[in-house]
């Protein structure tokens, strides 16, 4: 952890500021976002260490933000159904960007993992000081959520309706 | 079972609190001699930021934000003290020359509140007396008060130099210094943590945003009143009952003091211009009791009358008229942070179960 009056004197910027923002620029929610603004916006996010095995988050938990996976990989799990496994790049927990709603799944690490937390509270800061960049992340997000809920409802009619029928 | 009886969410909300507040008191024992310097440094950077932020969203860098909006307060400062600095020496030299006279002028007032007295009730007051009951009262006062604000002089001189840097640090480092505090947090308790820190930010942001118009509101009252009714030292006076009315119950009575005072060492002081100043000020507790205490400051501070009794009594006997005005927000605070916590570790335990 740096101290940062030390680092005024002698600042640095840390290794994972440049691998989040590499990621970030590839990432459907920065989309049309310069790269200067993903820069000054990953500085202030929060890098974190998960071991092995690792619950991140659970179902129903209060969400304080989205987190982006520098390395290593997350089960998302349903009730002890894994749903999809995440890679390095993968952003996941967006909808706690939008509202503090509970979260949606299990969150488990499969591997060491390094993520990185994006808060709401650091969104709605940069909501005050760029609003015009900050509107073009809140479009993404929605289309992002929008597909979601697209993938869902045909996800729905293509297995949940013929099975009920089926009954 | 004693683990058991640890995990329930209040026992152990109960005991981070605790922890937290011992870490706290540490901390500030430690921090002592500096503890003015960090507080006015910290309500400087309250008042600061807005400005780094609003310079930044014009484009300017972080750095070149906080060095400019350092540069203004220094040219504000520096520009206050220009021209407040002759008009205070003016105003502190009549008063203390009108000081000499304070028996005179008492035993004047009195002499007409003791002639409205006999007229109209046929009681007989002796003035005399009265005035040197108070003024054997105030003198033992006033000692105590020279002696206190040597000691303040002294921390101010020390202040000056600090506080500026202070502010510079605050206004470039905060966010990180924030940051990595919360970086202590284990995994499990990280967003935890900052859904706590952000509640309790955004409801002291209320409770101090409430206040300031509250102190500004009463500020203006006053000082228009005293100036309508010709009370000399009108701005200064509209200030400091502003502040003592910050004091809860007993800035009230407080806050009729000041004007009072300088009414008595007026070139002539009378009993109606008096009562008016007191008139002045019990219209502006009114308006702020009716109007502004329950829409801006109330709905934040929802403390219990007995605790804010009892806190005000002993900040006052502890930490004096500092301790007054503060144990409000401190308490509110500790409030917050408590309810907040519980909270948050009920919704945990909950989903856990």
């Amino acid at each position: 952890m740096g101290h940062p009056l030390w680092e005024n004197f002698f600042r640095h910027q840390h290794d994972w500021v440049y691998r989040c923002c590499r990621l970030c620029e590839s990432s459907p929610l920065f989309r049309g976002i310069p790269k200067r603004a993903i820069r000054w916006l990953v500085s202030r996010m929060h890098v974190r260490h998960f071991d092995a095995g690792e619950t991140v988050f659970r179902m129903g938990d209060p969400g304080a933000g989205a987190l982006l996976l520098l390395s290593g990989s997350v089960n998302i799990m349903i009730n002890g159904v894994c749903v999809a496994t995440l890679h390095e790049g993968d952003l996941f927990g967006e909808v706690a960007l939008a509202n503090d709603l509970p979260r949606t799944a299990d969150a488990v690490t499969a591997s060491p993992c390094e993520m990185v937390f994006f808060l709401r509270s650091d969104l709605q800061e940069w909501i005050d000081t760029s609003p015009r960049q900050a509107s073009t992340l809140l479009v993404n997000l929605s289309d992002i959520l929008a597909r979601r809920l697209m993938q869902a409802n045909v996800r729905y009619e293509q297995e949940v309706i013929p099975q009920e029928n089926s009954n | 079972m004693l683990m058991r009886f640890v995990q329930q969410p209040t026992v152990l909300a109960l005991l981070l609190f605790v922890t937290g507040i011992l870490v706290v008191a540490m901390v500030l024992i430690i921090s002592g001699p500096m503890l003015m310097a960090l507080a006015v440094s910290s309500m400087c950077y309250a008042a600061l930021r807005p400005t780094a932020d609003a310079l930044v969203r014009r484009g300017l860098s972080d750095n070149a934000a906080v060095a400019f909006t350092m540069l203004l307060m220094t040219l504000m400062l520096l520009t206050i003290c220009l021209l407040l600095l002759p008009i205070l020496a003016t105003q502190v030299a009549s008063l203390s020359a009108r000081m000499g006279h304070l028996d005179e002028q008492l035993i004047h007032m009195l002499d007409q509140l003791a002639d409205l007295v006999v007229q109209h009730t046929g009681f007989h007051l002796d003035a005399a007396s009265i005035a040197s009951n108070i003024l054997a009262n105030l003198g033992e006062q006033a000692a105590k008060l020279g002696d206190k604000l040597a000691e303040w002089f002294h921390h101010v001189a020390f202040s000056l130099v600090l506080i500026p840097l202070l502010v510079f640090f605050l206004l470039r480092d905060y966010h990180q210094l924030r940051n990595d505090a919360m970086q202590l947090l284990p995994n499990r308790y990280f967003e935890l943590g900052w859904l706590v820190y952000n509640r309790v930010a955004a409801q002291l942001q209320s409770y101090v945003r409430g206040l300031s118009i509250q102190g500004i509101a009463m500020m203006m009252m006053c000082m228009l009143g005293f100036y309508l009714i010709g009370v000399d030292f009108a701005p200064m006076l509209g200030v400091s009952t502003a502040l003592l009315n910050l004091i809860p119950f007993f800035g009230i009575s407080l806050a009729k003091i000041p004007p009072l005072l300088v009414v008595m060492l007026s070139d002539d002081p009378d009993f109606i211009t008096a009562a008016m100043a007191l008139g002045v000020v019990f219209f502006a507790q009114t308006v702020d009791a009716v109007l502004l205490v329950p829409r801006v400051v109330a709905r934040s501070a929802d403390l219990h009358p007995l605790t804010v009794m009892i806190g005000v009594a002993l900040a006052g006997y502890y930490f004096g008229f500092f301790g007054m005005i503060l144990v409000v927000p401190v308490m509110f605070s500790m409030k917050v942070v408590f309810s907040e916590l519980r909270k948050g570790l009920h919704q945990l335990h909950r989903h856990a179960e």
